[in-house]
């Protein structure tokens, strides 16, 4: 039962004739199966072999799309017909979706074969995995620590490599950084990239959808296939269409990378810190030029993120009453029956933010909180557009921390939030960012987070291919791999 | 100062109607289905009155997890032609906000509306005044949202239905301009009649498609002071008589409840009641106090909607004739009398009837009689809709072709009237088959007039001894004789002429 191989690997295989999909299929569901991680919610055994029977039909008619009859994950956010959804909340107890989410529609139209759905925080919101309703996931290299999150399990179910790729989604940076603490690539698309249709909402104006992958170039053709207009999602981008995969082998010589200064000064850790200057000297061997920028709102960020995040998600929750789908605790009146139901089904982490939005969206606390949010976000933007103009590219860390101890943060949540200072302003600016593997610090992954312009992610995709054509850090496993 | 009193400087325009004990304010919200084949935000049918429940439901109008809305066109387009024929300005920014509040029959436990920017502002329509003229009442907004589902109540259980859940929504926000319930009346029949003429909805009150909620205040002088207490609101008004009903009444409750020292005296902020047909009275379901905090903020599943000047100027020079612009024409044009205008202005399909007929050659006076008349009597005899008469507007000239040329007599005219909308056949064809065209011939009805002396003595001597009403009973024995088919002013000479 080896590990998963690239895209690239595989396709190659099948088409060859040397393995099938259902075989593929079959290996992935056994990993997946004996997966010690908690990464996996649900196997969909039937579901997965009736995709690959269908791929490899496809595959002896010749011509097959390069994603077919590969194995991937789904995060457990991302709806799926037919297939049990859970959000990783109870509330959502025995929802079965009716209808699949675009971006699962468009890997099955690949002919991509989802293996099954991943664990998360609940309603991805968190960083560590801990605040799933169904227990945290454990992260590969340390299975005493987390392995990120919000998008935990598709991290893990790459990182072990039991699938070829998994789907994730990013609000502050749940794809980068469980990317960064399990030593993968992670990837989150410009805002508007790719339709949030079918995916449950956390923060509407912050989520996107996004791969994680051991290659950059699989990443790339994962998001050739998710990327488009959808007109179901009336955010997403009607933009030509173009071939991501077109710069991956051009290399950084003559690019303009910036280092933003106000990335490197708090509670970094020196081993990140490290690990991230000498990638970025890597870059610069490499033909890139490299300067210091300035994105000096940086600091306002946090407060930004946790006003409107936590604002468009007290709304996004209120649809979880217990009438029409999911957990209902029966209360002596309608009101009853909500408090009930809600008080029941949603965890702590989940109750937390949404007092905090429904607080920031009250009369007489609006202007102040959310309004003036808003009016930040615009300054963030404007700085990185700003910045834009003058290099390709950002590099950053992804994450100012290694993978840290289950039950380390729990019981503070300002600690948590810190984890993603680096990744938010992204979100909130709507752009394009990717964390891609920088060495070890600690004998643990870190991270490297690639920033580019809107709609640039072919700029994003050739800085992290070049970085790793030149290093060999893609290539290490977890020890605990290692070792069995 | 007290609640309720409001200090008036020496000439303030403030004035309180004499002869009345207190002035009555009135301001109303309109709800108005509007008339899109699909729903607001998804592909569902809008089209939800009567049909099985949850049978027009997708993910989106049932607020499923995912699942994200997609503006529908047509109901913007619809929502700019209402605002822009009740005179409204059109904003080159607008967006869609989400109104928060958790009730079963709203799915997402929001509604998408409009709350700071919305797509019509500061409009106005024209109404008759209490005092004679007319008055112009002020819209202060106009703006798109969803409609709610519908809940069923049973015996300890609820049940709703998701078919409405979603269907485009117009409300229409009047300014408190008018003064009393008769103002009140006029303003709704105004409203419905642009909203119809604008071919934005059928402004179905009998199914719920559009709703009135009225805001009623009282003003009155008091002790050298004009007190002006908060208002009631008046929630869900489903017809034309509940809102004179409802505001008759709750005008009256404010001022019993004053002069009795009530709770109104003490009160700072609006009320919101129901109105109980079967009761005849309001009831209280919310104070201001204790209302919902709604938290409006931005739709971020929809972008800002920013429209072109050019989309707008093209709906305002495609805007069809406006019903007041209609009547006046109408009367004018044809010398119709105020009465009848308004009656085929009432629906856009009168009016078009009307206007077909008299291209045809009909004549208008007539014409107008028989649609104000037996036309209206059968719709609302048979709760049809104008638009579904099933006559054409040919068949009704034809009628009144037949009428003025005496070839049938009124009397007749009705039955044929009768079988035209039963069978939809040709009234020439009708009267042709069935033998009824008027009988003018004076040899033939002098006849009959002779026969009916003859049987008929008594009455002929009591009508030569001065008893003229006998002449009635002779009159209608020659037209029963004649099965209403004689031409009644033959008759009449014939009679006169033979008695005297």
């Amino acid at each position: 039962m080896a590990e998963a191989g690239t895209v690239r690997e595989l396709a190659s295989a099948l088409r060859a004739r040397s393995t099938s999909a259902v075989e593929l299929a079959r290996d992935a569901i056994a990993r997946a199966k004996a997966d010690p991680y908690n990464a996996w919610l649900l196997v969909a055994e039937e579901h997965a072999l009736a995709l690959a029977q269908a791929a490899d039909e496809r595959i002896a008619a010749g011509d097959p799309a390069l994603l077919c009859g590969i194995p991937w994950a789904c995060k457990d956010i991302i709806g799926t017909k037919d297939v049990e959804t859970t959000a990783g909340s109870r509330i959502l107890d025995g929802y079965v979706p009716p209808y699949s989410a675009t971006v699962v529609e468009r890997l099955d139209r690949e002919g991509a074969v989802m293996i099954g759905k991943t664990n998360l925080d609940e309603f991805a919101m968190g960083s560590s995995n801990e605040n799933s309703a169904f227990g945290p996931a454990h992260n590969p290299w340390d299975p005493a620590r987390v392995p990120g999150g919000s998008s935990g399990g598709s991290a893990v179910s790459v990182a072990a490599g039991e699938v070829t790729f998994a789907l994730g989604t990013d609000t502050g940076g749940s794809i980068r950084q469980p990317g960064a603490l399990t030593g993968i690539v992670g990837m989150k698309p410009t805002y508007g990239r790719v339709s949030r249709y079918g995916v449950v909402a956390f923060a509407s104006s912050l989520d996107q959808v996004g791969p994680f992958a051991r290659a950059v170039e699989d990443a790339a053709i994962v998001c050739q296939a998710l990327f488009g207009l959808d007109p179901s999602d009336a955010t997403t981008m009607p933009l030509p269409a173009e071939d991501l995969r077109r710069d991956l082998e051009r290399g950084v010589k003559g690019m303009r990378l910036g280092v933003p200064k106000e990335y490197f000064i708090r509670g970094i850790e020196p081993g990140v810190e490290r690990a991230v200057r000498a990638a970025i000297r890597d870059l610069e061997s490499q033909g890139a030029s490299i300067e210091e920028v300035s994105l000096p709102s940086t600091d306002s960020a946090l407060g930004v993120y946790y006003i409107i995040q936590p604002a468009e998600a007290s709304a996004n929750l209120a649809r979880y009453d217990g009438v029409r789908f999911g957990l209902r605790v029966e209360g002596p009146d309608l009101v009853e029956t909500y408090k009930r139901t809600r008080g029941a089904g949603f965890g702590a982490e989940v109750k937390r933010r949404m007092i905090l939005g429904t607080y920031a969206l009250s009369t007489g606390y609006y202007d102040a909180y959310y309004v003036k949010a808003q009016k930040v976000r615009t300054l963030i933007k404007e700085e990185f557009e700003r910045v834009f103009a003058k290099v390709d590219a950002l590099v950053t860390p992804t994450s100012p921390s290694i993978a840290f101890g289950i039950g380390a943060k729990v019981n503070d949540p300002l600690q948590m939030y810190l984890n993603d200072v680096f990744t938010l302003p992204v979100n909130i600016a709507g752009l394009p960012g990717i964390s891609i593997p920088c060495g070890l610090s600690e004998g643990l992954p870190v991270g490297l987070q690639v920033i580019a312009g809107y709609f640039q992610e072919a700029t994003l995709f050739r800085v992290a291919a070049a970085y790793e054509r030149a290093t060999d850090h893609h290539t290490l496993r977890p020890s605990t791999l290692r070792k069995s | 100062m007290d609640a309720g009193a409001e200090r008036v400087a020496e000439g303030d325009a403030v004035s309180v109607a004499m002869g009345r004990a207190y002035e009555i304010v009135i301001g109303i919200e309109t709800h108005v289905e509007l008339g899109t084949l699909s729903k607001m935000f998804c592909g569902c049918s809008a089209r939800w009155f009567g049909m099985p429940p949850n049978t027009l439901v997708c993910p989106v109008c049932l607020g499923l997890p995912g699942a994200l809305p997609v503006p529908n066109r047509r109901a913007i387009e619809l929502a700019m032609t209402a605002g822009l024929a009740l005179h409204c300005e059109v904003p080159e920014h607008t967006k869609f906000d989400r109104k928060n509040y958790m009730y079963p029959d709203l799915p997402k436990g929001y509604q998408i509306s409009q709350y700071d920017l919305p797509l019509n502002v500061k409009g106005w329509l024209e109404i008759p005044a209490d005092g004679g003229g007319t008055k112009r009442v002020g819209i202060i907004r106009a703006h798109l949202e969803e409609d709610t589902g519908k809940l069923l109540h049973g015996q300890g259980y609820s049940l709703v239905d998701f078919n409405r859940s979603g269907v485009p929504l117009l409300e229409i926000v009047s300014a408190p301009d008018m003064s009393s319930v008769t103002e009140a009346l006029a303003y709704a029949e105004a409203l419905r009649e642009i909203v119809i003429h604008a071919g934005v909805s059928e402004f179905r009150l009998e199914e719920g498609a559009a709703r009135f909620d009225t805001n009623v205040s009282i003003r009155f002088r008091e002790g050298g002071e004009v007190r002006w207490p908060p208002q009631s609101e008046i929630k869900n008004l489903n017809s034309l008589r509940a809102v004179e009903q409802a505001a008759t009444f709750e005008a009256q409750r404010l001022w019993d409840d004053w002069h009795a020292g009530g709770e109104i005296r003490s009160r700072r902020a609006k009320i919101t009641v129901g109105w109980s047909p079967e009761t005849g009275r309001t009831f209280l379901q919310r104070r201001k106090e204790e209302a919902e905090d709604y938290r409006y903020f931005p739709e971020p599943d929809l972008v800002a909607l920013a429209p072109s000047r050019e989309t707008v100027a093209t709906i305002r020079s495609s805007l069809p004739e406006m019903p007041s612009e209609r009547r006046a024409r109408l009367a004018s044009q044809h010398g119709l009398s105020d009465y009848d205008a308004r009656i085929l202005v009432s629906d856009p399909a009168l009016a078009a009837l009307f206007e077909d007929a008299v291209g045809l050659g009909a004549d208008p006076k007539v014409t107008a009689n028989w649609i104000g008349g037996e036309t209206l009597r059968l719709l609302r005899e048979r709760s049809v809709r104008a638009a579904e008469i099933p006559f054409t507007a040919a068949q009704l000239a034809q009628l009144v072709g037949l009428i003025t040329t005496r070839e049938i007599s009124a009397t007749i005219a009705k039955d044929v009237f009768a079988e035209m909308w039963a069978s939809r056949t040709d009234p020439a064809a009708i009267v042709e088959e069935k033998g009824l065209r008027q009988v003018s011939d004076e040899g033939a009805l002098g006849a009959v007039v002779d026969q009916v002396l003859a049987a008929q003595a008594k009455a002929a001597t009591d009508y030569r001894g001065g008893n003229k009403r006998a002449l009635e009973a002779l009159f209608g024995a020659v037209m029963g004789r004649t099965k209403g088919k004689a031409d009644p002013r033959v008759v009449r000479r014939l009679l006169t002429e033979k008695l005297g």
